[in-house]
């Protein structure tokens, strides 16, 4: 058994992940946005 | 003047990666992003976490008779314990870091989960447990971190939330 670790594999969760993330105070980009945000 | 900003790259070891004990799907896929990443971008400061445990750590299976990885038990205070396969032990080849990953002799290394009774998910370490994370952002006046790493809905995840509930702005990225 393997881990779903990677964004990649978890796109049918990713939205949950991003909504529980954003109620916590921690913002979700994707990694071609890191530029604008550094 | 910019603010000072960092990077913290989760548990990227050899026993989370294509081979390991406990290996996370796809996590190659990381690599590039990771590596691109820190050629072009001038981070501040760049931190690896790394689950570092003790043979006899409670997060392992094969320290509970009778019971198997993945299952769960409820430990006397109440918290449910996730199993895993023995991993990232101490001073073993599967806790070292990925060498597909590119790292310079200034990262900074955080060790978590070293106490044998607390699983430490989060890279600040969970109580008792204090790895010395945080106080280290705080005194390099770090406003802006941003995190990667694996596994996302494990480690990567609970090191962003905790720090956020000390007041610190993380930004996950998405690999």
């Amino acid at each position: 058994m393997v881990l779903d670790g990677v964004a990649a594999i978890l796109e049918d969760k990713i939205k949950d992940y991003v909504e529980f993330m954003t109620s916590k105070g921690v913002k979700v980009i994707n990694s071609k946005d890191v530029p604008s945000f550094v | 003047m910019q603010s000072k900003n960092a990077l913290i790259i989760v548990d990227v070891q050899n026993d989370f990666c294509s081979g390991g004990s406990l290996a996370v799907k796809e996590s190659v896929k990381i690599f590039p992003v990771i590596n691109q990443l820190r050629e072009t971008i001038p981070f501040n400061y760049v931190y690896l976490t790394t689950d570092w445990h003790p043979l006899d750590h409670i997060s392992f299976a094969s320290n509970h008779q009778g019971k198997n990885p993945f299952e769960t038990i409820t430990l006397p205070n109440g918290k449910v314990q996730e199993l895993w396969p023995d991993h990232c032990v101490q001073n073993q080849a599967g806790a070292s870091i990925n060498k597909n990953l590119v790292t310079k002799p200034t990262d900074i290394l955080i060790k978590k989960g070293q106490n044998s009774n607390v699983d430490s998910y989060s890279g600040f370490g969970t109580p008792p447990e204090d790895t010395g994370l945080e106080k280290d952002l705080r005194d390099r006046g770090i406003e802006k971190i941003f995190i990667v790493g694996i596994a996302l809905d494990f480690c990567v995840k609970a090191t962003a939330v905790d720090g956020a509930g000390k007041g610190l702005f993380f930004i996950i990225f998405l690999c």
